[in-house]
């Protein structure tokens, strides 16, 4: 981890206690059976292709033009998006928008280690993969040589947290009035062997990247827009067969298809209570205005008469 | 979409209707002979003047970030005074004020008709707070220092000046509005200008007036 | 497809690909390194993308830097998983003493399909690396001798027939094309990636053939590039496209590479450098 100067920094070879526990010297192979109890039934009582339960809301950063808060199970994403402004360090016009994407983890988010405030490489990749998602979705048309401003902040990771991300910038998007083609929401699978986990939990992921055998193990999440029945973005790491491939992208298409709904309930409630606020606003400035008028008639009247 | 008491609201992604049927408004989009929606909001179906079919809209509760575009008659402040060019700063866009932002660099603008032009202006060596009267279209006077001083001054309509009832100054509000166009040479008369105040906000009127005044580079 | 390995003798292992109008230089350099806490039996390799200005001039100063940012995580992350690139091999002592592999790759000109050149001459450079034997003796008191024999010819190679290829498809309208021009790649809004393993028998020789089993083609990297969107189908058709291409593709560079070390082997290998 980079040295950072603006705190005061342990001795370098300090590492963390965790390593100590049984926890973390148990071998691959015990991870593994861990997380799968019985047959279909994970380590947190869900089946194998059941997800957590997810809790959107906007509005939850009242500076910021949109913004979303999204839970996926105990992983918490908070997202915010800002006003077009110009392209800095810019020289040549552009006929199309840009996204300014940044993703980034709170030193406390991670269960295995502290994370350093610098950007690290994951972070770096997560912001470049979530432009990537993004990008198809905004109508970039409509801001040409302006960019909008997309920063994501992850409170808690357990599990899934690039999906959380796109769902939450997806949701500021809206709630920001950008135009946009369709909303988009993500998913993500955990592969071990035959095994296919929706939604994975940190230690699930953990499993399913660093396993040694031979077997199909690997990480999906995919991000789609459903009514146009589009993907933006697919990142696969691991090592699988192109059946398993296949495979985890009908389930994770089903899954995005899922979540449309949450995200529609969630946009129409908020756009009420904002047409709500903007009806009673307009209603107090027409009682003002009525009032001035009145006024400007009696001195009319006064001026006429003296 | 969903039917509430505002009317349908819909999320950008929704097939509102087929493209014979409506014309797409802002807010929508057209793909593959279907219309969608591109914003968060509630669904309008407007009549259109010159055609005979309807304008389908969304009207947003949050407005989308409003960016000038060619034809758009802005109200700008006049920051920088070269013999070549004029630089300044865009204020508003139409009737609706835009947010604050950094200098825009990319729009040429044109004072090229007669209701374009200077609104506010301030006598060099004058007070602040005290704006030049137009004597004609290509002069105005302070009404402290009795200098007077060339500017394009813009024709004003007269719905829109609504100031002089309340106040005892003689000097009108105008507005200044320039057209944006690429690529034409931008011509603002030197002098100070002042931002443009929506009709519906009469009330504000003077105090900003006061606020805006000077600024000549 | 021009490639040439062994061009760069400080290195370890190098290699260079001439493909059509795109250059690229990969030098990999050993070290020794403590290995990760979490993985005592493993080695370390670490990518490292650098686009010289020589290319293009878009890439001067810190230019080609998102550009490099994004080769060497999808380098990362295809070299990520054991069963493309076994890290077991590279430790030394468990727990104290492990091989840090260094690739570095410089594109010295890009014509198009940057990231499938960079993944061949990659494998190129593996395939060429040269790792000393080293005898380790554990004192007391905790402290490690090494001993590195004198030879420089006494050292052992890398396994690195699984090693993934990338492939790089760009959809051009309704289609799919492999191993794109500039010109393709300016056509199309996106393009898909998928790093295939193959099973090793490309690099091995006879022998070894028949002992290894046969296993097949996996993906150990799938990415989507670029500001479009594509359908499930698509994705799809475009994943088995792949495929078929990095099997082909492995195993011209399989045969090649073996004949080329069959020829190093007799001292006979005639050096064109950098002259052609």
């Amino acid at each position: 981890m980079p040295l950072d100067y603006k705190r005061f920094n342990p001795p370098e070879d300090c590492v963390s206690y965790k390593r100590f526990t049984k926890d973390s010297l148990k071998s691959p192979e015990q991870l593994e059976n861990e997380i799968l109890i019985k047959e279909e039934l994970r380590k947190d009582g869900r089946a194998l292709s059941e997800t957590r339960p997810i809790f959107v809301s906007t509005e939850a950063v009242s500076q910021a033009k949109g913004s979303a808060y999204v839970e996926l199970g105990s992983t918490k994403v908070i997202c915010s998006v800002y006003d077009p402004r110009e392209i800095p360090h810019q020289n040549e016009f552009s006929q199309l928008g840009h996204l300014f994407c940044e993703v980034k983890f709170a030193p406390f988010s991670c269960p295995r280690q502290r994370r350093s405030h610098a950007p690290d490489a994951e972070e770096r990749t997560l912001s470049a993969a979530l432009k990537q998602a993004l990008e198809p979705v905004v109508c970039r048309n409509m801001f040409p040589n302006y960019q909008v401003d997309i920063f994501v902040y992850i409170i808690e990771n357990n599990g899934s947290c690039f999906a959380a991300a796109i769902n939450a910038a997806g949701l500021a998007l809206v709630d920001a009035a950008v135009p946009m083609y369709d909303i988009v929401t993500a998913s993500s699978m955990a592969v071990v062997g035959d095994n296919y986990f929706l939604d994975p939990t940190e230690e699930e992921e953990f499993v399913a990247l660093n396993n040694t055998g031979d077997i199909n193990h690997g990480v999906i999440t995919m991000a789609t827009m459903d009514v146009l029945q589009q993907i933006t973005n697919f990142t696969q790491i691991g090592s699988m067969d192109v059946t398993s491939v296949n495979l985890a992208m009908v389930k994770l298409e089903q899954e995005c298809a899922n979540l449309v709904p949450v995200i529609q309930q969630c946009i129409v409630k908020k756009t009420v209570e904002g047409l709500k606020i903007k009806k009673k606003l307009e209603d107090a400035a027409k009682e003002r205005e009525k009032t001035l008028d009145d006024k400007i008639d009696i001195w009319k009247k006064k001026l006429q008469a003296g | 979409m969903a039917k509430t008491e505002f009317g349908t609201v819909c999320v950008p992604g929704t097939r509102l209707c087929l493209a014979k049927e409506h014309k797409c408004g802002p807010g929508t989009y057209e793909y593959r002979g279907y219309v969608y929606a591109m914003l968060a909001g509630v669904m309008k179906i407007e009549d259109d003047e010159i055609q005979e079919r309807k304008i389908i809209s969304i009207d947003s509760p949050r407005t989308p970030g409003i960016l000038p575009k060619t034809g758009d008659i802005v109200t700008a402040k006049v920051t920088v005074v070269n013999s070549r060019v004029v630089q300044c700063v865009i204020l508003c866009v139409g009737p609706s004020v835009l947010l604050p932002m950094m200098e825009v660099h990319w729009y040429h603008l044109s004072t090229a008709e007669n209701e374009l032009g200077v609104v506010i202006a301030t006598a060099e060596g004058a007070p602040q707070g005290v704006n030049m009267v137009p004597i004609s279209w290509s002069e105005m006077q302070c009404p402290k220092s009795l200098v007077k001083e060339p500017r394009k001054v813009a024709r004003v309509l007269p719905e829109n000046i609504n100031d002089a009832m309340l106040t005892d100054e003689k000097p009108e509000l105008k507005e200044e509005n320039a057209v944006c166009n690429n690529g034409d040479a931008a011509r603002l008369s030197t002098g100070a200008t002042s931002p443009l105040f929506p009709p519906q906000r009469r009330e504000f009127l003077t105090s900003r007036a006061g606020a805006f005044a000077g600024g000549v580079a | 497809m021009e490639l040439e390995t062994d061009v760069v003798s400080h290195a370890s292992g190098s290699a260079r690909l001439r493909l059509a109008n795109t250059d690229i230089l990969v030098g990999v350099k050993t070290e020794i390194d403590v290995p990760k806490p979490e993985n005592p039996a493993q080695g370390k390799i670490e990518f490292f993308v650098d686009c010289s200005a020589n290319a293009t001039p878009e890439f001067e100063g810190r230019g080609g830097e998102q550009l490099a940012n994004s080769i060497s995580n999808l380098m990362q992350r295809a070299y990520y998983s054991s069963q493309a690139f076994n890290l077991k091999q590279l430790c030394i002592l468990e727990g104290k003493q492990c091989w840090k592999l260094y690739v570095d790759i410089l594109i010295l000109e890009s014509g198009g399909n940057l990231c499938d050149a960079v993944s061949v001459a990659v494998k190129a450079a593996l395939f060429n690396t040269r790792i000393p034997f080293v005898k380790v003796a554990l004192m007391d008191g905790g402290n490690i001798d090494l001993q590195l024999s004198d030879d420089p010819y006494d050292c052992k190679l890398l396994d690195i027939g699984s090693a993934p290829l990338l492939v790089t498809l760009c959809k051009i309208g309704d289609k799919c094309v492999v191993d794109p021009t500039a010109e393709e790649e300016s056509c199309s809004i996106v393009s898909l990636i998928v790093g295939i393993t193959d099973n090793p028998k490309f690099y091995q020789t006879e022998k070894e053939n028949e002992q290894s089993f046969d296993g097949s083609a996996k993906c150990s990297t799938i990415d989507i590039n670029g500001p479009g969107s594509v359908h499930p189908k698509t994705l799809n058709n475009a994943i088995n496209q792949g495929m078929e291409a990095a099997k082909a593709l492995d195993e011209a560079l399989g045969r090649t590479l073996l004949r080329e070390r069959k020829e190093n082997q007799g001292f006979k290998k005639q050096s064109y450098g950098f002259l052609k």
